[in-house]
């Protein structure tokens, strides 16, 4: 738990004057929360070890923990004085890795399913229930800010070929409908198969275009797969995130804004890295991917990209850009 | 003379004044010639010479002749052509064709002998004639004869030959020695068409043994290569080989100007003594370590000399050790111990020197023995890395006992360069675990590295390089690498209720409308593929090419999510049949078609704990999307199950890597 709280803690010196402070009120008035805020997740690079550990988001209004306990899986929701209640969770999930709250109702869970695919279940929290939830095949990657979620859109994780990184946002504060606009309202009659695809949450940013909401994310032609080239990178404020794409032997650098309206869409811009910018230049476009850019970071308004020129066989070389977003041209135009 | 008595001429013109009458029996005498000239030896007269020839007297009794005549017969007879006589007395009108007229009162004449006169022995006549043609006559024998030349004036006197002692005045049966012998008139041979006397008698040497020297003749040896150099000096090589006839013992040495004989010689005696030879049967010990110091090496054999038996030509048996890259190894002491014995100490072999044979030679030449020592560099090598997908490799270090050191390794990728120490390592073969925890993720290829090896003799640190050897395989080294699993679910193993789906026969395009349990039917969208109770093994129909190729055929309402396709087998991107705990899923794609991935298509990968001990190996059979997020790869269980909730964990972390 000490570790959890202290890895939302902004340095050390913070860290230990949070707990100095803890350990004095804990020992007057054990019962009452310390901090604004705790938290008990995963890190990154998490294996599932079969046995589910702790998992909870507490802050002043509510905690919500996960309770593994028992083969029925459920979110516990204290909030204020209110009674306890449960928003119980699929059985299909491997491992719960983080809980975070996006808004005073409102959840996100965090959670792996097999084969690396991962679970992103929307809570209420008063009532607790599971809103919705999807699957992403790799992120996902919410805002800091816990409103969106930018994934992968899902894929079955083996066995197929050419598979394409379609990147979808999904608003955590958005209703079912406004999250899936190419979902039934129903799920339909239970006699019949689904007829829905549901790998469809969420709205589409990149590379998918408004009209190409059916475009398949297996069994791409050679040479027209996208594929993800860097994490998710948000900037402070939530309002942008960036990621690096890469198609053919191009990298792209993808910048998605958030709505900025009520019903507003994300907008996406995108910069390639040609000419001298080019690190996949001299090399064939097999060899370009995630391999050739090592990190991203926002500067104001700009992006600076810390990328790899790979030589076959030789040591990389570091390539450091730095590209104001008004290089960027809007997705689709 | 015939001739000259009946001539009437001759005759008349002599009547008018001798009385014939009484010259019936004339008697002529003649006391004898003497001669005098410039070469006139008695009676020999020389051509081109003039005689004085003088009469002793003659008289003629009766007194009277009607003429006298001087005439020089030849030996033939005849008047000598070359040999002429005057005065003439007579008429010059009635010469007398055999000879001078003369007077008897004429007892001096003169001879020329004209030159070119062949040598003979003529006659000189003195005749007195009568009337009545009787005469008588006086013969005197006389030698023409060409003088012989002059002889040459008398060869100088050949000097008379010495030599100052000789160095070395001992010598060694099996040795050569090239002397210099110095002295007086020491004799080259000539090269003249005429060599004089003493040229002909030119120097020569040789060695006898017995006679002169009051033994019986043992030998005599002649030694042909030597060189007059100057009438005091000389170069010699003498050969005291096997083919020498010449034995242990007192000799002489002989230098004389001879030819048939000597004209000159003299001798210096020498002392021809014969050595023991060695033989080396044992050196103890006879490996020896570059840069280490030994205190006590023995030789064994035979034919050593000791000190007390040593003499100046057979000196105290010498050891000397060469070793073919690095020269002489240095030794401290040597002491022959015993004809068959030999310590040495301080055989001191310099660090630098390489492994190679040390050739120890015992004696002098000629008679030296040799064996053979063996000098070990210390030395360190990386003898084996098939086990480099465990980060092992084994080392062989060779030092002296004692010896102990840190070794150090360097690891060569294309990135990244990795050392690590192992300390205090002794010799012999060690196995060597890389820290799997420090080497960076790269491909290696090369190892190489350093020893610094104390020995435990004080002698100090040798650096010792660890030659660069390419490993048997490159060595693709992940790092710490987390392995999830999949499986295909068993739809008999899943709990909770079923759904409605389409199962799609690929071959034939058609399908059949079936219920599914709803949890395999998730389980199955998952991960790929699902062993179904009825259908078989299934997979989304997604992630097959059925839609194409049976595009048009689907039924209505079929989607992505609502139909599957029976497959015979779980195949990966690879193409080849998964086999569960066997196959693992990587990122990228191991096939190649999407980027070239540093995983290919049937690698195997060895799946380490920290110690270096292997815990799986597995074989990359099929991409996995998810394991972008990097060191994660998914591995394929036959773990049936269908609920989740950690039934199926990782298999660990492992520290991962494969060879090729």
């Amino acid at each position: 738990m000490t570790q959890g709280i202290f890895n939302r803690c902004e340095n050390r010196l913070q860290a230990f004057s949070l707990w100095m402070a803890c350990v004095a009120l804990m020992l007057l008035t054990p019962s009452v929360l310390c901090c604004a805020q705790q938290v008990k997740e995963l890190p990154t690079n998490h294996g599932i070890t079969g046995k589910q550990p702790d998992i909870y988001w507490h802050d002043a209004d509510i905690s919500l923990d996960l309770d593994a306990s028992t083969k029925d899986w459920s979110v516990v929701v204290q909030q204020g004085t209110n009674p306890v209640e449960r928003a119980p969770l699929p059985d299909l999930l491997e491992q719960v890795y983080a809980i975070h709250r996006a808004a005073p109702n409102r959840a996100v869970l965090l959670a792996d399913l097999s084969a690396g695919a991962k679970f992103i279940g929307i809570i209420g929290t008063s009532p607790a229930k599971l809103l919705d939830s999807f699957w992403s095949s790799a992120g996902p990657s919410l805002s800091p800010d816990n409103r969106y979620v930018l994934f992968v859109r899902f894929y079955p994780m083996h066995g197929a070929d050419n598979y394409e990184d379609q990147y979808r946002l999904y608003d955590v504060l958005g209703t079912r409908a406004s999250n899936w606009p190419e979902r039934p309202a129903q799920d339909g009659p239970p006699t019949e198969p689904i007829n829905y695809d549901s790998t469809l949450a969420g709205v589409p940013v990149y590379p998918l275009k408004a009209g190409e909401l059916g475009r398949e994310n297996t069994n791409i032609e050679d040479g027209q797969v996208h594929q993800r080239a860097s994490e998710f990178i948000w900037s402070a404020d939530s309002s942008k995130v960036v990621f690096a794409d890469v198609q053919g032997g191009v990298i792209s650098l993808v910048v998605v804004s958030m709505p900025t309206a009520a019903g507003g869409k994300p907008q996406t811009v995108v910069y390639p890295l040609a000419g001298t910018e080019n690190v996949c230049l001299g090399t064939s476009e097999a060899e370009c991917n995630i391999f050739n850019v090592r990190s991203l970071a926002w500067d104001g308004e700009s992006i600076r990209a810390a990328l790899m020129i790979r030589p076959n066989h030789a040591k990389a070389i570091e390539k450091d850009l730095t590209i104001p977003l008004s290089k960027f041209v809007l997705v689709g135009k | 003379m015939l001739f000259l008595l009946f001539s009437p001429t001759f005759c008349h013109a002599q009547a008018s004044f001798v009385n014939c009458d009484w010259l019936s029996d004339p008697q002529f005498y003649f006391t004898g010639f003497s001669y005098t000239g410039t070469q006139a030896v008695s009676n020999t007269l020389v051509p081109g010479q003039t005689y004085t020839v003088t009469a002793g007297g003659w008289g003629v009794s009766p007194a009277g002749c009607l003429y006298e005549v001087i005439r020089v017969y030849n030996s033939a007879g005849q008047i000598d052509p070359y040999v002429t006589t005057s005065p003439v007395f007579g008429s010059p009108d009635q010469p007398f064709p055999y000879g001078n007229y003369v007077d008897a009162t004429h007892t001096a004449f003169t001879i020329t002998v004209a030159s070119g006169t062949p040598d003979e022995v003529d006659i000189i006549q003195l005749l007195c004639e009568v009337c009545n043609s009787s005469a008588s006559y006086y013969d005197a024998q006389i030698s023409i004869q060409t003088p012989l030349p002059p002889s040459p004036p008398p060869p100088p006197p050949c000097g008379t030959i010495t030599i100052n002692p000789l160095t070395p005045s001992t010598w060694t049966m099996g040795k050569t020695y090239h002397v210099t012998i110095t002295g007086t008139d020491f004799v080259a041979p000539s090269t003249s068409e005429n060599p004089t006397y003493c040229q002909e008698n030119a120097t020569r040497l040789w060695v006898q043994q017995g006679g002169d020297s009051g033994v019986d003749y043992g030998g005599i040896e002649y030694f042909p290569d030597f060189k007059v150099v100057s009438p005091t000096q000389i170069t010699a090589t003498i050969k005291m080989d096997a083919s020498t006839s010449l034995t242990a013992g007192p000799a002489i040495l002989w230098v004389g100007n001879c030819d048939d004989g000597c004209v000159t010689e003299t001798t210096v005696p020498v002392q021809i003594v014969e050595c023991d030879v060695p033989n080396i049967t044992e050196i103890k010990p006879n490996t020896w370590f570059a840069g280490k110091t030994y205190g006590n090496v023995v030789i064994k054999g035979s034919g050593f000399t000791t000190s007390d038996k040593a003499i100046a030509a057979c000196p105290v048996t010498a050891i000397n050790i060469t070793a073919a890259d690095n020269g002489v190894v240095p030794v401290s002491t040597v002491n022959v111990d015993s004809k068959t014995k030999i310590t040495l100490t301080g055989v001191a072999p310099p660090a630098s020197d390489p492994t190679e044979a040390a050739s120890v030679t015992a004696g002098t030449a000629p008679n030296t023995a040799t064996a053979t020592a063996q000098i070990e560099a210390l030395s360190a090598t990386v003898t084996d890395t098939g086990k480099i997908q465990d980060g092992t490799v084994k080392v062989k270090l060779v030092a002296p006992g004692g010896t102990a050191g840190d070794l150090t390794l360097n690891l060569y990728g294309e990135n990244d360069t990795y050392t690590q120490d192992f300390t205090s390592l002794s010799p012999g073969s060690q196995k060597l675990d890389f820290d799997l925890t420090s080497v960076p993720p790269d491909t290696y290829s090369t190892a190489d590295g350093t020893w610094n090896a104390n020995l435990s003799d004080g002698s100090g640190a040798q650096s010792v390089n660890v030659p660069s050897v390419t490993l048997a395989k490159e060595w693709i080294y992940l790092g710490l690498t987390r392995f999830s699993q999949y499986n295909a679910p068993y739809e008999s193993q899943c709990s909770g209720g079923s759904q409605p789906m389409y199962v799609f026969d690929r071959s034939s395009c058609t399908y059949a409308s079936g219920q599914l349990n709803a949890k395999f039917i998730s389980k199955t969208q998952l991960n790929g593929t699902g062993m179904s109770i009825n259908y078989g093994l299934l997979k989304p129909i997604r992630i097959t090419n059925a839609g194409k190729l049976c595009k048009g055929k689907l039924p209505p309402g079929a989607s992505s999510l609502n139909t599957f396709v029976q497959v015979s087998t779980v195949t990966g991107s690879c193409n080849t049949a998964i086999a569960a705990n066997h196959s693992v899923a990587t990122f990228p794609n191991p096939n190649g078609k999407e980027e070239t991935p540093l995983l290919l298509c049937k690698d195997s990968l060895n799946l380490d704990q920290a110690d270096n001990t292997t815990a799986y190996t597995r074989v990359v059979a099929d991409k996995c999307p998810a394991c972008i997020d990097g060191n994660h790869i998914d591995s394929f269980t036959d773990n049936q199950a269908c609920d989740a909730h950690g039934a199926i964990g990782d298999l660990g972390n492992f520290y991962t890597s494969t060879t090729r």
